[in-house]
């Protein structure tokens, strides 16, 4: 994963917000956001976690204000094609357990991360902030976002092109029949 | 025409009624009638108190279920705090229990083998005392530790940090979302689902009426958590602890393999050591016949 390449755009975010950022936790959720916001090219529309929504609201690359003020609930909302997302983030003592919620289909995807553990520094560039970046995207794709966000596929990878043989097993006294 | 007559398991809770999955209640079948062409026709008497919340009418409650409630008989709750004390029942019954209530009663659990996760006596012992939990939020995200009880109860920290995991539940206006995550610092994959509150527990002002007859179609309440969360959380637990899930005949304990296999000869033993490394190498420690 070429890191520069694919958080272009997280340096313009983090400088929007770091006079707000007063925990950990904080850039997890600001993480997420990018996500959601520059791959799955999601809309933030707010704070809360109302499910009712009107369907011109237009949505924005950046963070809504107040969206870290209580310390230990963050509600997000998001729009894509006219479908409505919620992003719930819950602290339980020292994890933080975020919830992505498709209003109309109703489906829930949930990851837990330790901040205190991914989450090295609170200002500089993102390989100094979260040293194991690519795996916790590969982690926020794969179990949050993937799961609920349809028809949208995650476009980054974290491993290098490897080729593997997959043996199919072929008993040998069963010669291959056909079906008809 | 094959007809069973079950009998009703003992009422002692030491009796482990370890069935894969308990939906195959015990009823007293009352035939009615016989005819000549193999039909019969039974009535099913349904037993007078229900095993797990599955079965459980708005008249009849399983008694852990009642034991549970009646921790909180002097305090109102709202649905969504009484749902979720029903989700941690069904927890119970799927073999999870609170952290402090493990515990505590951690000397009086029996095991429970990987190939089920029902045990009646556990089920109860666990509801004699009330599970530890936070309300965050004026009570709209309640949420507790779990710990899941399996036949293997070590306290080495690497097996405890995989049977620990956290329930939390969120209440978002008429919607509760059930949220089981793996205990940090693992990564293994979280379970949730999204409910309706009212579905399940309704609005009823009823005095003189128990608590219990506000609920409602707990069959489904208790297929969406089993199938969506506690199942696979559980699943998921003993596959990485090696526990043997389905019954095998490569999950017997290994005292008994010399004894089954000093029957075979020697090119029956052949036959078995060539299965797989397990039984190559019990068929090795066994003079043949």
């Amino acid at each position: 994963m070429d890191i520069d390449k694919y958080f272009y755009g997280w340096d313009l975010l983090h400088k929007t917000i770091h006079k707000d950022v007063n925990k950990k936790s904080d850039l997890l959720m600001a993480l997420a956001h990018f996500l959601l916001t520059k791959t799955y090219r999601l809309r933030c529309i707010g704070v809360g976690d109302e499910r009712a929504f009107l369907e011109d609201e237009e949505g924005s690359e950046l963070l809504p204000e107040y969206w870290n003020s209580d310390s230990t609930k963050y509600a997000l909302r998001y729009v894509g094609t006219k479908d409505l997302y919620l992003l719930l983030g819950h602290k339980a003592d020292d994890s933080l357990v975020i919830n992505l919620l498709n209003n109309h289909t109703k489906s829930v995807s949930n990851i837990c991360m330790e901040p205190e553990l991914l989450v090295q520094e609170l200002n500089g560039d993102i390989k100094t902030i979260m040293p194991t970046v690519p795996e916790i995207v590969h982690r926020y794709c794969k179990e949050l976002f993937d799961p609920v966000v349809t028809g949208k596929l995650c476009e980054v990878s974290t491993q290098t092109n490897q080729t593997r043989r997959l043996r199919e097993f072929k008993p040998k006294s069963v010669k291959p029949s056909p079906w008809f | 025409m094959w007809l069973a007559l079950y009998t009703p398991p003992s009422t002692k809770p030491s009796a482990p009624t370890s069935i894969t999955a308990p939906n195959i209640i015990p009823r007293k079948l009352k035939i009615l009638s016989a005819s000549s062409g193999g039909r019969v026709a039974v009535s099913a008497e349904a037993d007078p108190i229900p095993l797990c919340l599955e079965y459980a009418t708005p008249e009849t409650i399983p008694k852990h279920v009642q034991q549970l409630f009646e921790h909180y008989q002097d305090t109102k709750q709202s649905n969504s705090e009484i749902l979720f004390l029903l989700i941690y029942a069904l927890a119970v019954e799927c073999g999870f229990v609170e952290e402090h209530v493990y515990r505590e009663k951690r000397h009086l659990l029996k095991p429970v083998p990987g190939i089920s996760c029902f045990h009646a006596g556990n089920v109860r012992i666990a509801t004699t005392i009330p599970p530890v939990y936070t309300h965050l939020h004026s009570d709209t995200v309640f949420s507790m530790q779990l710990r899941t009880v399996t036949e293997r109860q070590s306290a080495e920290d690497a097996v405890v940090a995989v049977l620990q995991s956290r329930l939390m539940v969120v209440e978002m206006g008429d919607m509760l979302m059930i949220t089981l995550s793996p205990a940090p610092p693992r990564s293994e994959r979280g379970y949730s689902v999204c409910l309706p509150i009212s579905r399940y527990v309704l609005n009823l002002q009823m005095k003189n009426k128990q608590l219990f007859s506000r609920f409602r179609k707990l069959d489904n309440l208790s297929f969406e958590l089993r199938e969506k969360i506690f199942y696979p959380m559980r699943v998921q637990q003993l596959t990485a602890l090696d526990v043997q899930l389905q019954p095998t005949l490569l999950g017997l304990p290994d005292e008994l393999y010399p004894k089954i296999l000093k029957y075979l000869d020697r090119k029956q033993l052949n036959v078995v050591a060539k299965v797989n490394r397990q039984l190559n190498s019990f068929s090795k420690d066994v003079k043949p016949k």
